[in-house]
């Protein structure tokens, strides 16, 4: 067979794969502290094994990337619903290690410790747990990530930190990231209290990925259909007994 | 062939659904006493490391930076409770109280278990004690008297009448505050009622006014927090959101089908 039909069954597989990205990219559209994934393409080239420096290019995805533009930030008025505008994470402590977050949705579990959604502990700036006393009022989490009381008394230091390199971070699900580089203390970073940074997911070009990447894939298909015509009337053709 | 993208879509499909759920019942609720509105919290799901980053590129031992990471769609990790102030409403009731402030009232069920409750639309049963819509007992329980011309409730609690005839106010008793340390953990049970669960804490009982607990004011009630502006916003990202994934499934099935039509 010929080896364009697989060129062009390389570049199907890899617009499947595009369109799998986008559209975990789509279903994240409300999730909070959500950054969307990229694939990046490039050729890989292969000798025909004919001539001397003739090549044949398929279709790769090496990687893909994470888009670390921030998300837009909704107003929730909630205390422990908190934003970092900058680029830092917070700290969570979980069964496997410690992992990293952007999205701020926090609660209080029974005890009062500052919990994310699945009840990891949120980590203080010292690394320990942080225990809200039962009998306050009032909190306010000022820029630096300090929670303070009404009576001025400081609770707890949220715990800030930033990476050398934000693309060298795995995603593991529930918004969480792992990563082996050394977590660095926030430089550049502010804590917001009553916000939450929303996804970053911009509906219009993930919308307009699906449609060409619809396209591609019907017009690779035409690409195939054509080469496949071609063959057929080649074998045809060769193979008609003489006339007359 | 397992088709992600149409699963990953589905997973969308069912997060906004929740979303536009949530949303209705908090409008539906817009004119509930002190209705706290609900909020749909969503997170990723788990990836598929296609490339692992770190590994080789070339023969020669360069090393990918990132891998490629495809994930599997968004799941609902919970509906968060706002736990934040309703604007207060006058209604010049005598026995219409709101809180401002953390608290809630405690009432008796009929099977004898505490429920909690800001709603304070309290009135008098048939024997004169005060009970809430449901003609459940306010605790402690308190009776007012045949003859009390007027009620008042101050601010720390304290239910006291006045009598023909009697110059002095005559003290009935305190309503007594329960505060939680995650009240957005309470299982709300209707009727504006919740009951304590694990998640929440136990209920820390004491006197409105004093130390973490919020003060009462009568002939008031308070209102539903709702926003209504923030909800409808919401309720149009939520159906275009919708509307996103329905377009992914139809691209999913277009490409599937130019694929088995090419061959």
């Amino acid at each position: 067979m010929d080896n364009g039909i697989y060129i062009a069954l390389s570049r199907q597989m890899i617009l499947f794969r595009n369109l799998e990205a986008t559209a975990n990219n789509i279903a994240n559209v409300n999730t909070t502290g959500y950054q969307s994934e990229r694939l990046l393409f490039d050729d890989y080239l292969v000798n025909d094994g004919r001539k001397l420096g003739s090549k044949m290019a398929f279709t790769r995805d090496p990687i893909s990337y994470r888009d670390t533009t921030k998300g837009g930030m909704v107003t929730t008025a909630n205390t422990f619903d908190l934003a970092i505008s900058g680029p830092g994470y917070f700290q969570i402590e979980t069964p496997l290690g410690p992992r990293y977050t952007r999205a701020g949705n926090f609660q209080l579990n029974a005890e009062g410790t500052l919990v994310t959604m699945d009840s990891y502990p949120v980590l203080s700036a010292d690394g320990g747990q942080i225990v809200i006393p039962d009998n306050v009022k009032n909190i306010e989490v000022n820029g630096a990530g300090e929670i303070i009381t009404e009576n001025n008394e400081l609770i707890a230091t949220i715990g800030m930190v930033e990476f050398n390199n934000e693309q060298d971070m795995e995603r593991v699900g529930n918004t969480l990231y792992k990563s082996d580089q050394e977590a660095l203390a926030a430089q550049q970073s502010k804590m917001l209290q009553g916000v939450l940074e929303g996804s970053n997911v911009n509906g219009v070009t993930e919308i307009v990925k699906v449609i060409q990447t619809n396209r591609y894939t019907a017009d690779t298909a035409k690409m195939i259909e054509t080469m496949y015509d071609l063959e057929r009337r080649t074998s045809n053709t060769l193979a008609r007994p003489a006339q007359g | 062939m397992t088709m992600r993208a149409l699963n990953i879509a589905a997973t969308g499909l069912n997060a906004q659904q929740t979303n536009v759920d949530v949303i209705s019942q908090n409008l539906a609720n817009m004119t509930t006493t002190a209705y706290k509105a609900q909020t749909p919290e969503f997170q990723d799901l788990i990836y598929q490391d296609l490339v692992r980053a770190g590994t080789n590129s070339t023969d020669n031992g360069i090393i990918l930076p990132v891998g490629v990471q495809l994930g599997l769609g968004v799941q609902t990790a919970g509906v968060a409770r706002n736990t934040n102030q309703g604007t207060l409403n006058q209604t010049d009731q005598p026995l219409d109280v709101a809180i401002q402030g953390r608290g809630f009232f405690q009432v008796e069920l009929p099977d004898g278990t505490t429920a909690y409750t800001r709603d304070g639309t309290f009135t008098l049963n048939q024997d004169g004690i005060v009970v809430n819509a449901q003609g459940y007992t306010v605790q402690p329980a308190i009776t007012v008297p045949d003859d009390a011309t007027s009620i008042s409730i101050n601010s720390s609690g304290e239910v006291a009448v006045t009598q023909t005839g009697v110059v002095d106010p005559l003290v009935l008793g305190q309503f007594e505050i329960a505060t939680f340390i995650n009240p957005g953990g309470l299982q709300a049970i209707g009727n504006n009622m919740f009951l304590e669960t694990a998640a929440s804490g136990d209920p820390l009982l004491g006197n409105a006014g004093e130390d973490q607990f919020g003060s009462l004011q009568q002939g008031y009630l308070e209102n539903s927090n709702v926003n209504p502006v923030a909800e409808i916003t919401d309720l149009i990202v939520a159906q275009r959101a919708y509307e996103m994934n329905t377009k992914v499934l139809t691209a999913g099935d277009q490409m599937l089908q130019s694929l088995n039509q090419s061959v």
